[in-house]
C-alpha cells in the first residue's frame, strides 16, 4: 500500500462504526481492518450507545449507519457542535443530498465495496491532514482596534456578538469592535472551546455560568440560544 | 469459489480471507430465519411500520447476496405505503420471502459445506 507517502504511520486515524446490523458491523469492521492508517476503537449497535464514547475518546471518524431504528445517523449528527468528520453508510441513495448538508465527509452505499470504503476514508485522512495544518495552535488573536493591534489571550474572551459589518468581543468588562464577520472570527478559535449558540453569537463553553432553557448567562451577559442549537450546545459540555 | 451472481460481492470484500466469509455466512444463516420471524410477527400485528423496519433490517443482513428476486421483495415491503390494504398485500408476499429466504439458507449451507 501506498501508506508511508502520506506517513499514515506516524497519524492514525480512530474510527468507530455505529450500525444497528450485525452483517453490515462485521462487513465494515473487515474493511477497517484491511486499512492500515485506520485504528477500530468502538463499534456500537445504536448512536446513543455511542454518545459517551465520542465525547471522552473523540475518534477523528464516525462510520455511520443512516437507518437506525433508535435514531437515524442524520438526526445523531444533527445533535453535535463539534462533530469528528462522518462517513454515512446506507442501503438508500436518497439521503445523500441531505446528508451532505451537514457536511459529511463521504457517503457510501451498501453492500459496501472496500476500493469504494477506500477511497471515502482516504479523503477523510486527507481532510484530517489538512484540517491539523489549518487549525490554530495559538491561544492569541491580534484584533485591529482603530489604528493598532490589540493582543488578546483566548481564553479571557466570554462572548463575541454579530453586529452588522462589525463583531464585538467582550473580554472581562471589555468590549472590542472590530470589522469582521461571524464566519471569519468562527473559523480563528479553537471549536473545542468555542461554540456558536446563536446566529449572532458564539461563547466560550468554559465560561458558561448557567444555561437556563434558551438562555445562557456569562458573567453578566444573558446570551439567546438558536432553537437548532440548544442540542449541540448541552452536548458540548461537560454535565454530571 | 461459488456461482457469480450470488455471493460474488462477499467474495470480492474479503479478498481471501476465509474467517470473514465464514463470519457473515453464520450471522446470515442465523439471521434469516430471526428476521423472517419478526416480519411475520409484524404483519400479524398489523404493525406497518414495524414490517418496514424488520424488511429493511433483513435486507441489511442479507446484503452481500446478490439475490434480485429477494431485493425486490424487501424493498417493496420496506416502502409499502400505509392503506387500508397494506397488511393484506404484506400478508400475499409472506409466501415468496419465505420460499425465497429457504433457498438462500440452502444456498449458504452448500457455500459452507464447500468452505468446509
Amino acid at each position: 500500500m501506498e501508506n508511508a507517502t502520506f506517513g499514515y504511520e506516524t497519524s492514525p486515524m480512530n474510527c468507530i462504526i455505529i450500525d444497528d446490523n450485525e452483517v453490515a458491523r462485521a462487513a465494515v469492521k473487515h474493511c477497517v481492518e484491511k486499512t492500515p492508517f485506520l485504528t477500530l476503537t468502538g463499534v456500537y449497535t445504536n448512536p446513543i450507545e455511542a454518545l459517551e464514547a465520542i465525547k471522552s475518546e473523540k475518534p477523528d471518524l464516525l462510520l455511520l449507519d443512516v437507518e437506525m431504528p433508535e435514531m437515524s445517523g442524520i438526526d445523531f449528527i444533527k445533535t453535535f457542535h463539534d462533530i469528528p468528520q462522518v462517513i454515512l453508510i446506507t442501503s438508500k441513495k436518497e439521503y445523500a443530498a441531505e446528508a451532505f448538508d451537514f457536511n459529511v465527509t463521504d457517503y457510501i452505499l451498501k453492500p459496501v465495496e472496500y476500493p469504494r470504503f477506500l477511497k471515502a476514508v482516504t479523503k477523510a485522512k486527507e481532510m484530517q491532514e489538512s484540517l491539523r495544518k489549518e487549525t490554530p495552535e495559538s491561544n492569541e488573536l491580534f484584533i485591529k482596534v482603530t489604528n493598532k493591534f490589540v493582543h488578546l489571550n483566548l481564553n479571557d474572551i466570554l462572548v463575541i456578538e454579530a453586529l452588522a459589518d462589525y463583531v464585538n468581543i467582550y473580554v472581562d468588562k471589555q468590549r472590542y469592535t472590530v470589522l469582521s464577520t461571524m464566519k471569519a472570527i468562527e473559523d480563528k478559535l479553537p471549536k473545542k472551546d468555542f461554540i456558536r449558540v446563536h446566529r449572532s453569537y458564539i461563547v466560550r463553553i468554559d465560561k458558561i455560568k448557567e444555561i437556563d432553557d434558551q438562555i445562557i448567562s456569562i458573567a453578566d451577559q444573558h446570551i439567546p440560544i438558536s432553537r437548532n442549537m440548544k442540542d449541540p450546545v448541552m452536548n458540548a459540555l461537560n454535565k454530571l | 469459489m461459488t456461482e457469480k451472481n450470488s455471493l460474488s460481492y462477499l467474495y470480492a470484500l474479503a479478498e481471501g480471507d476465509m474467517v470473514f466469509v465464514n463470519e457473515i455466512l453464520d450471522l446470515m444463516y442465523k439471521n434469516i430465519p430471526a428476521d423472517i420471524i419478526a416480519i411475520e410477527e409484524a404483519i400479524s400485528a398489523n404493525d406497518l411500520k414495524q414490517v418496514k423496519r424488520d424488511a429493511h433490517h433483513m435486507k441489511s443482513s442479507i446484503q452481500y447476496i446478490d439475490d434480485i428476486e429477494m431485493s425486490e421483495l424487501l424493498s417493496a415491503m420496506e416502502n409499502k405505503n400505509e392503506s387500508d390494504i397494506a397488511i393484506v398485500q404484506l400478508k400475499n408476499m409472506l409466501p415468496a420471502l419465505k420460499e425465497i429466504s429457504a433457498k438462500l439458507m440452502k444456498l449458504i449451507e452448500a457455500e459452507k459445506k464447500k468452505i468446509g
